[in-house]
């Protein structure tokens, strides 16, 4: 494989994480415009852990994860008593202030960020996007993904029939930064350079973009919504430098047309009726 | 032993008593009507007993365990279930659905056994009494319909099916029969009186006073937040209170 | 010294204010978010910027940029809101996304990435007030602002119009049965909110004299947290939450550390959304949840 398509297909695993993770979160009524901050805490900690303590990569990104999943459970308890837009603010808020952290944290570099990160090979971020997607499936196939869904459609019924959905919640937060944390982690080791720039809000909302134009129903239309929108700025190329306008429009459009998203759980379900046929 | 007893309970908005100093207390398996003038306090009560609004004052004792502070999900466990006054069913879930999440709470919650333990051994597990409720409610046709898709009937019938499938050992019936016609409603009484003998205590709030007064075994009467009346149907009737407070204002 | 310090801040934060103000009235009127803001801001930055190269007095730049914006703000309104009325209250905020990145990439085309600067504005005199050092444009500045601001708070407390936005803001369906006319008003608020942002960005780009395709990002989650800091909804609470954020970031940078502006701008931020999401002036009459 050319180094330009494994390029291309390292960030696009990396994106199907970011999806992932802002789904899962999404998958309870919540919405997180923080995730980048996730994504720089499981960048800087991997990070810190393989350049400056010589850690083997794969233990770096677990470590790093789990971090990231820490500090994602203890955000969920304060901000899952928001609703609304001040939920959406909240967790941008986290996200810029996670930033402006890094920026002055200076045993990862402060601004500058960090240099010397190698290591993300193509096959690893295949295993990790298969292994996510697993244990994603495997969620939605248990009690907690149905509980997740009745809190998604309403959290007092949900409540009345006895789901904890404080608990359901945080949880939910800490699963979506364990990925995200993995997301970040490998995609710093495939850059070779990270400063704090490279979270920014955008990145978080992109991930929901993914989610949102791919169908939040199932987490097969957040996996498709990251490969179409990781290929489209590739498929674009030909119009040059005006690809990312053309990009930002496509998005507008799509909203516009398909508010709910390309997939839903009705025309998935219709699919595998006749499929069976 | 007293299933539900509730001392000097209490609760105020502002200023105003939506529920004022009631006591009560049920022992037998059987119906009880909550009844009064609108705004009398029946949902409010509904919602202090559920965990989803505190109390202000009093308590709230359920087979002799002290449940007045707890979250609507602990109480919802112990086996408190209800329905709503504005249904409010899973939208996203079919009827098989609606009611197979609610049989997932009824023990503790599983923790990191309920990941591993999949939606179809839950539904092999406690497929038989899905099965029954659906079919009691009428619904068993109807399961894999997304459940928005019901009629008005059908998703009261519904709500009760999954307040049902958590074996509560306390119903609480928020306004079942409204919206249906007398052949709906003589049928989901038929239907409650079945869950009734099953063993569980129902109350029921309602506003089609025929139907408390001949079929509820015992009725509570509520008005501006306080318990102003209570007893059999019969004794209900020769009540001055109840008969100038609400009976003689509905007979108009 | 201080003093002198409190002026800066109060300049820029003059700026900040008019751009919580214009997220405020379409939060307060219409209950959605647009976080494209900032990137009206920046094009009606860039719009001012190209008319002083052209050789237009301050005066016309600003006439530039309010109008740019304003135009803008309106195809937002119509492209990101107006279709998904009926939509989840997630799909127009992240659609204002979309639109966002779209007008960062159509500035980069038309005026490049690298920084564009204001042309220098000539006759600038210093003027020195109990040891404040001002300059004549900073004067300028400053009494745009607030004039704008001023007449912002008289339309929208005073008048026929402002009566109508805030009934509007309170309940868009009680408001049409009283006779106002919502879908104008919306129009307006967008028109309103938009031509606010191309004052600030022309504002800023004079002070700050470089402006990039970029800046928007940043200045409309300052502005957003203005707005909470002053109250989400509120929009009184809003300028003062603007002019709060540049005090406290101009007093950092002169005695703290410029590296720990956004830290400390975006820990408040966070802080005020955890701890009193209400802000500082609750809004009494509004319909947030």
């Amino acid at each position: 494989m050319s180094m330009y398509m494994e390029g291309i297909l390292t960030q696009m695993g990396v994106n199907i994480l970011m999806a992932y993770s802002a789904y899962i979160i999404l998958a309870t009524g919540q919405l997180s415009l923080g995730n980048a901050g996730f994504m720089a805490i499981g960048a800087f900690c991997s990070g810190y852990f393989t350049v400056r303590l010589g850690m083997p990569l794969p233990i770096a990104l677990i470590i790093a994860a789990f971090t990231s999943s820490a500090v994602g459970i203890a955000l969920g308890i304060p901000v899952l008593r928001l609703h609304g837009f001040f939920l959406v603010l909240g967790t941008l808020g986290f996200g810029e202030t996670v930033r402006a952290f890094f920026i002055n944290f200076e045993p990862t570099g402060g601004a500058y960020g960090m240099r010397g990160l190698f290591g993300t090979t193509f096959e690893m971020v295949l295993i990790t996007v298969f292994l996510v997607t697993v244990g994603l499936w495997g969620i939605e196939k248990s009690r907690i993904g149905r509980a997740f869904d009745a809190i998604a459609s309403d959290e007092y019924a949900a409540q009345g029939i006895g789901i904890n959905i404080r608990a359901i919640k945080v949880m939910a937060f800490g699963i979506g930064a364990f990925i995200a944390g993995l997301a970040g982690g490998l995609s710093a080791h495939h850059l070779l350079y990270i400063e704090p720039g490279n979270f920014s809000f955008l990145v978080s909302a992109m991930a929901v973009l993914f989610v949102i134009l791919g169908g939040m129903q199932t987490f097969w239309g957040a996996m498709l919504g990251a490969i179409i929108f990781s290929l489209l700025p590739e498929m674009l190329r030909f119009m040059d430098e005006w690809r990312l306008s053309v990009y930002g429009a496509a998005l507008i459009i799509l909203m516009i047309l398909r508010p709910n998203g390309l997939l839903s759980r009705i025309f998935l379900r219709g699919l595998v009726v006749r499929l069976k046929r | 032993m007293s299933a539900l007893e509730l001392i000097d309970l209490s609760k105020s908005f502002g200023g105003v008593q939506a529920i004022d100093s009631i006591n009560l207390t049920i022992d037998e398996e059987s119906v009880y009507g909550l009844i009064g003038p609108n705004g009398a306090g029946k949902t409010t009560l509904f919602n202090v007993l559920t965990g989803f609004l505190e109390p202000s004052r009093g308590s709230i004792q359920f087979f002799e365990q002290d449940i007045t502070s707890f979250q609507p999900y602990e109480i919802a466990r112990l086996g408190i279930a209800r329905t709503y006054q504005n249904i409010r069913l899973f939208g996203n879930m079919t009827v098989r659905e609606n009611v197979a999440t609610a049989q997932n709470y009824r023990a503790s919650f599983g923790g990191l056994k309920s990941l591993f333990w999949s939606r179809g051994k839950d539904e092999a597990f406690l497929n038989n009494n899905l099965e029954y409720l659906l079919d009691l409610m009428g619904l068993w046709e109807k399961r894999d319909l997304v459940s928005t898709d019901l009629s008005y009937g059908e998703q009261r019938r519904l709500e009760i099916a999954r307040a049902c499938a958590m074996k509560p050992r306390l119903l609480l019936l928020d306004e079942p029969a409204a919206g249906m016609n007398e052949v709906e409603t003589e049928e989901l009484w038929v239907r409650v009186d079945e869950l009734r003998r099953n063993g569980l205590h129902v109350i029921l709030v309602e506003h089609d006073m025929k139907l408390v007064m001949e079929r509820c075994d015992h009725i509570f009467v509520l008005n501006f937040g306080k318990l102003i009346a209570q007893g059999t149907p019969a004794e209900l009737r020769e009540n001055k209170d109840v008969i100038e407070a609400y009976l003689g204002k509905e007979k108009d | 010294m201080l003093a002198q310090q409190l002026a800066n801040g109060l300049l820029l934060g003059s700026t900040y204010a008019l751009i919580a103000l214009g997220l405020t009235l379409v939060l307060g009127v219409f209950d959605k978010l647009n976080i494209a803001h900032g990137d009206v801001f920046m094009f009606g930055a860039f719009a001012g910027v190209a008319a002083a190269s052209f050789g237009a007095p301050l005066i016309l730049a600003v006439i530039a940029g309010l109008v740019t914006s304003a135009a803008i703000n309106v195809l937002v309104e119509r492209s990101c809101f107006y279709p998904l009325r009926n939509a989840h209250f997630l799909a127009p905020m992240l659609s204002t996304i979309a639109f966002g990145i779209l007008l960062q990439n159509v500035a980069t085309q038309i005026w490049g990435s690298d920084p564009s600067r204001y042309p220098n504005i000539e006759a600038v005199t210093q003027y020195e007030v109990g040891g404040i050092l001002l300059s004549s444009i900073h004067v300028i500045i400053l009494v745009i602002s607030f004039s704008v601001m001023l007449s912002v708070d008289i339309v929208i407390y005073r008048t026929k119009l402002g009566r109508a936005l805030r009934a509007t803001a309170i309940d868009p369906e009680v408001a049409g049965l009283l006779g106002v006319n919502t879908k104008n008003v919306v129009l307006v608020t967008f028109l309103v909110a938009g031509a606010l942002a191309g004052i600030a960005g022309v504002l800023t780009a004079v002070v700050y004299s470089q402006i990039t395709p970029l800046i928007g990002i940043r200045l409309g989650l300052i502005g957003m947290v203005a707005m909470v800091i002053g109250g989400l909804g509120n929009l009184r609470g809003a300028m003062i939450g603007g002019i709060l954020i540049g005090l406290v970031q101009v007093l950092n940078d002169a005695y703290l550390d410029a590296s720990y502006r956004d830290l400390i701008v975006f820990s408040l931020f966070f802080g005020f959304i955890v701890l009193k999401p209400a802000g500082l002036f609750p809004q009494p009459s509004g319909n947030r949840s």
